[in-house]
């Protein structure tokens, strides 16, 4: 029997491609349900998101491109199209990214403005990117306004016709929150956006880094996260639980991602504990031989 | 190359004394600096030649906007909020006096939304958001619109400035008044208990603030200009990144060997980004935006996260691998990341949700929590002291031109 079992230490790469391949390709034909779990990281930013005054903005730090959207993408859908139908106004950035970024994100607020009818410049706006990190988000603190003289469509930030959401908008004392969403957003946000400490600072990241907020968020420097793809499913789940039928769901990601994911985990879990079981069947079996 | 590699170096030092003496001095000059809590004060008064040839007299107050017109980065004029004390004699302001919500128009005189007269001094005009460089015309407002009274293009002909009084010492002794003149780039500071003081104007002190009025050190006013700077840097890499690429390719082309098929397919990247890029600008349902969404929506974005998710299968394959119990700090380990990942996943409430509300400290979410919240919080709080101790040292070396690697200069 060990000797049958001892073929577990060496599965063929090839095995376990195919069937991480079937584990996160199947979950998108069946409608598969799983039960959630809100972690307190995810509902602490949602309730700071929630509770944005008129006279404030949410300040969207998006530097998603096309390697990290697996996960940036649900995450920043599932807050603009919070945003957009809670009528909470935003303005999106760009640090230090790919210069593609702002670009990605004005398709997901486009895509979000027309299911709830939100105008560009009135209800958010793309400030396009920026570099410098990180003396340039100190500057965003002081005077947005004067770090982006113009916005990704080519408006002025003084022009209060075309863009009247930044008509009462400097900067920090402004901002209900930030919201960095990258795969690894950079950790200066808290020292150099507002070294007073008023602006409550979430993270938005991949999942395989989040073990690095944890001492922050325990310290009160980062009010929360949305962790990975989890995150983006959990953050939905708390607008639906709130808000009900008024949230349109339509083409939102986090919910869908989450079961592909929970399957190739699940994969992966299989196979270090299949292997572990090989190992010790091998030596069960050398053992045996010698005998 | 000598020259060059002393000339990094100082721009290097020049860069780190400014950043590190913006950090360590304070933002007033030390010594004469005045520390106490607000009393009264007398308002600084500005002396305008308006473009009309009047002489107005402004008091600086609540309301009083003072603005610049300066050139943006793409040439168009835009105004400049300037602080009090950077006002001197000689410079050409806009003087927004005050704002009113519109009321009516009658007989040349402008009403406020509650019926009062807005009073007009010689050299002051109404304006509104959408007026633009001319007065608002009343025959177009709204009732309710935003106006503001401003004098613009006004010539500062004479400053008067004004003074605060504090109390530095017991309330009962005159002696403990002490009343402080304004003048040029005389910073005002409101004190907090905790973080970094505010730099605020003066009529913004209220009785009862505890104040630190100063001459500036400057270092705090240049921190945009060095921010900007810096940005500027970041751009010029993004360029000369490719124009680096452009040479190597370039070469390849030239020597016509086997890999100038890559440099050709650099190339064509290049002008299809370029296009793509310009078009961006374009309205949503023109070609142009169509020919820009097809580059980067389905041409970059799907190869880009096809190349990140092999990821997955990689990470498959090596945690089969390398995840295998030699001992019992690794069985430890791998304890811990079963439960983190089974917690994080939908399977870790579906294994242990059944336990009930009782037992909820059980459900693996939960256990997961913890072992991120306490365990590994405090393992990353030392990966970070360590990193960051690294850092430091990393800094000082080349603040101090003592890293001779070619980032400074020197040979590869």
């Amino acid at each position: 029997m060990w000797r049958r079992l001892a073929a577990l230490d060496r599965v063929p790469r090839q095995t376990i491609y195919l069937l991480m391949f079937l584990a996160c390709g199947l979950p998108f034909f069946f409608d598969v349900r799983l039960p959630l779990y809100v972690w307190p990281e995810t509902r602490a930013v949602f309730e700071v998101t929630d509770s944005t005054p008129p006279n404030k903005v949410v300040l969207i730090c998006s530097n998603r491109v096309q390697g990290s959207q697996g996960e940036n993408w649900p995450q920043y859908e599932a807050l603009v199209s919070h945003l957009m139908l809670r009528g909470i106004k935003f303005v999106v950035i760009a640090v230090d990214s790919d210069p593609l970024a702002p670009q990605f994100s004005e398709r997901v607020n486009e895509r979000q403005a027309a299911k709830y009818g939100r105008k560009y410049g009135v209800d958010w706006v793309n400030l396009g990117m920026v570099r410098g990190a990180p003396l340039i988000m100190a500057s965003i603190g002081r005077n947005i306004k004067a770090v982006f003289p113009r916005d990704y469509r080519g408006y002025s930030t003084n022009d209060a016709q075309k863009l009247p959401i930044l008509k009462n908008i400097t900067g920090a004392a402004d901002f209900q929150i930030l919201w960095a969403i990258e795969y690894q957003p950079s950790l200066d946000w808290m020292v150099w956006l507002d070294p007073a400490g008023r602006v409550p600072v979430a993270f938005g990241s991949a999942g395989i880094v989040t073990t690095s907020w944890y001492p922050y968020i325990s310290s009160g420097q980062m009010k929360g996260m949305m962790a990975g793809i989890r995150g983006a499913a959990e953050y939905e789940t708390l607008v639906r639980s709130k808000y009900g039928r008024a949230y349109d769901e339509e083409g939102l990601r986090g919910g869908r991602l989450l079961v592909p994911l929970a399957f190739g985990h699940l994969v992966i879990i299989s196979f270090i504990l299949l292997g572990n079981l090989g190992m010790i069947a091998k030596r069960r079996a050398a053992k045996e031989g010698r005998r | 190359m000598v020259w060059r590699r002393r000339f990094i170096a100082a721009l290097t030092f020049l860069a780190g004394l400014y950043f590190l003496l913006e950090f360590i001095l304070p933002p007033t000059v030390p010594g004469s600096t005045h520390r106490g809590v607000f009393l009264e004060q007398l308002p600084t008064v500005l002396a305008l030649a308006t473009a009309d040839g009047e002489r107005l007299e402004v008091e600086v107050g609540p309301g009083v906007e003072l603005s610049m017109m300066v050139r943006d980065p793409t040439g168009k004029l835009q105004a400049k909020v300037q602080r009090t004390r950077e006002v001197s004699v000689g410079e050409t302001l806009s003087v927004r006096t005050r704002t009113f919500a519109f009321g009516s128009f009658r007989n040349g005189t402008f009403l406020d939304d509650k019926g009062g007269a807005v009073a007009l001094r010689p050299g002051e005009r109404v304006y509104s958001d959408d007026s633009g460089d001319r007065p608002a015309d009343p025959a177009q407002l709204a009732p309710g619109t935003p106006l503001r009274v401003e004098a613009r293009g006004a010539r500062v002909v004479g400053i008067r400035w004004g003074s605060l009084t504090l109390l530095d010492g017991p309330a009962g002794e005159a002696r403990s008044r002490r009343t402080v003149a304004l003048a040029p780039n005389i910073a005002v500071l409101r004190e907090k208990r905790k973080g970094t003081p505010d730099e605020i104007e003066p009529y913004e002190a209220r009785v009862g603030d505890l104040l630190a009025v100063g001459h500036t050190t400057f270092l705090r006013d240049q921190r945009d200009t060095a921010a900007q700077f810096n940005s500027v840097l970041g751009t010029l890499a993004l360029g000369m990144g490719l124009l680096s690429l452009g040479m190597v390719n370039g070469r390849k082309l030239r020597k016509r060997g086997e890999d100038r098929w890559v440099a050709v397919a650099f190339f064509v990247a290049v002008v299809l980004g370029v296009v793509a890029g310009v078009y961006k600008y374009y309205d949503p349902n023109t070609s142009e935006r169509s020919f820009s969404d097809a580059i980067v929506f389905k041409l970059i974005g799907p190869v880009g996260s096809t190349i990140f998710s092999l990821l997955a299968f990689y990470l498959a394959s090596a945690s089969y691998r390398a995840f295998r119990i030699r001992s019992a700090e690794a069985g430890l380990m791998m304890a811990t990341a079963l439960i983190v990942m089974l917690g994080q996943t939908p399977f870790g409430m579906y294994l242990t949700g059944w336990l009930g509300e009782q037992l909820k400290a059980l459900w693996l979410p939960n256990i997961a929590g913890w072992v991120l919240r306490v365990p590994n919080s405090a393992v990353v709080r030392g990966l970070i002291f360590g990193t960051m101790l690294g850092g430091i040292g990393t800094a000082l070396r080349y603040w101090l031109n003592l890293e001779k690697g070619s980032a400074m200069g020197g040979g590869d």
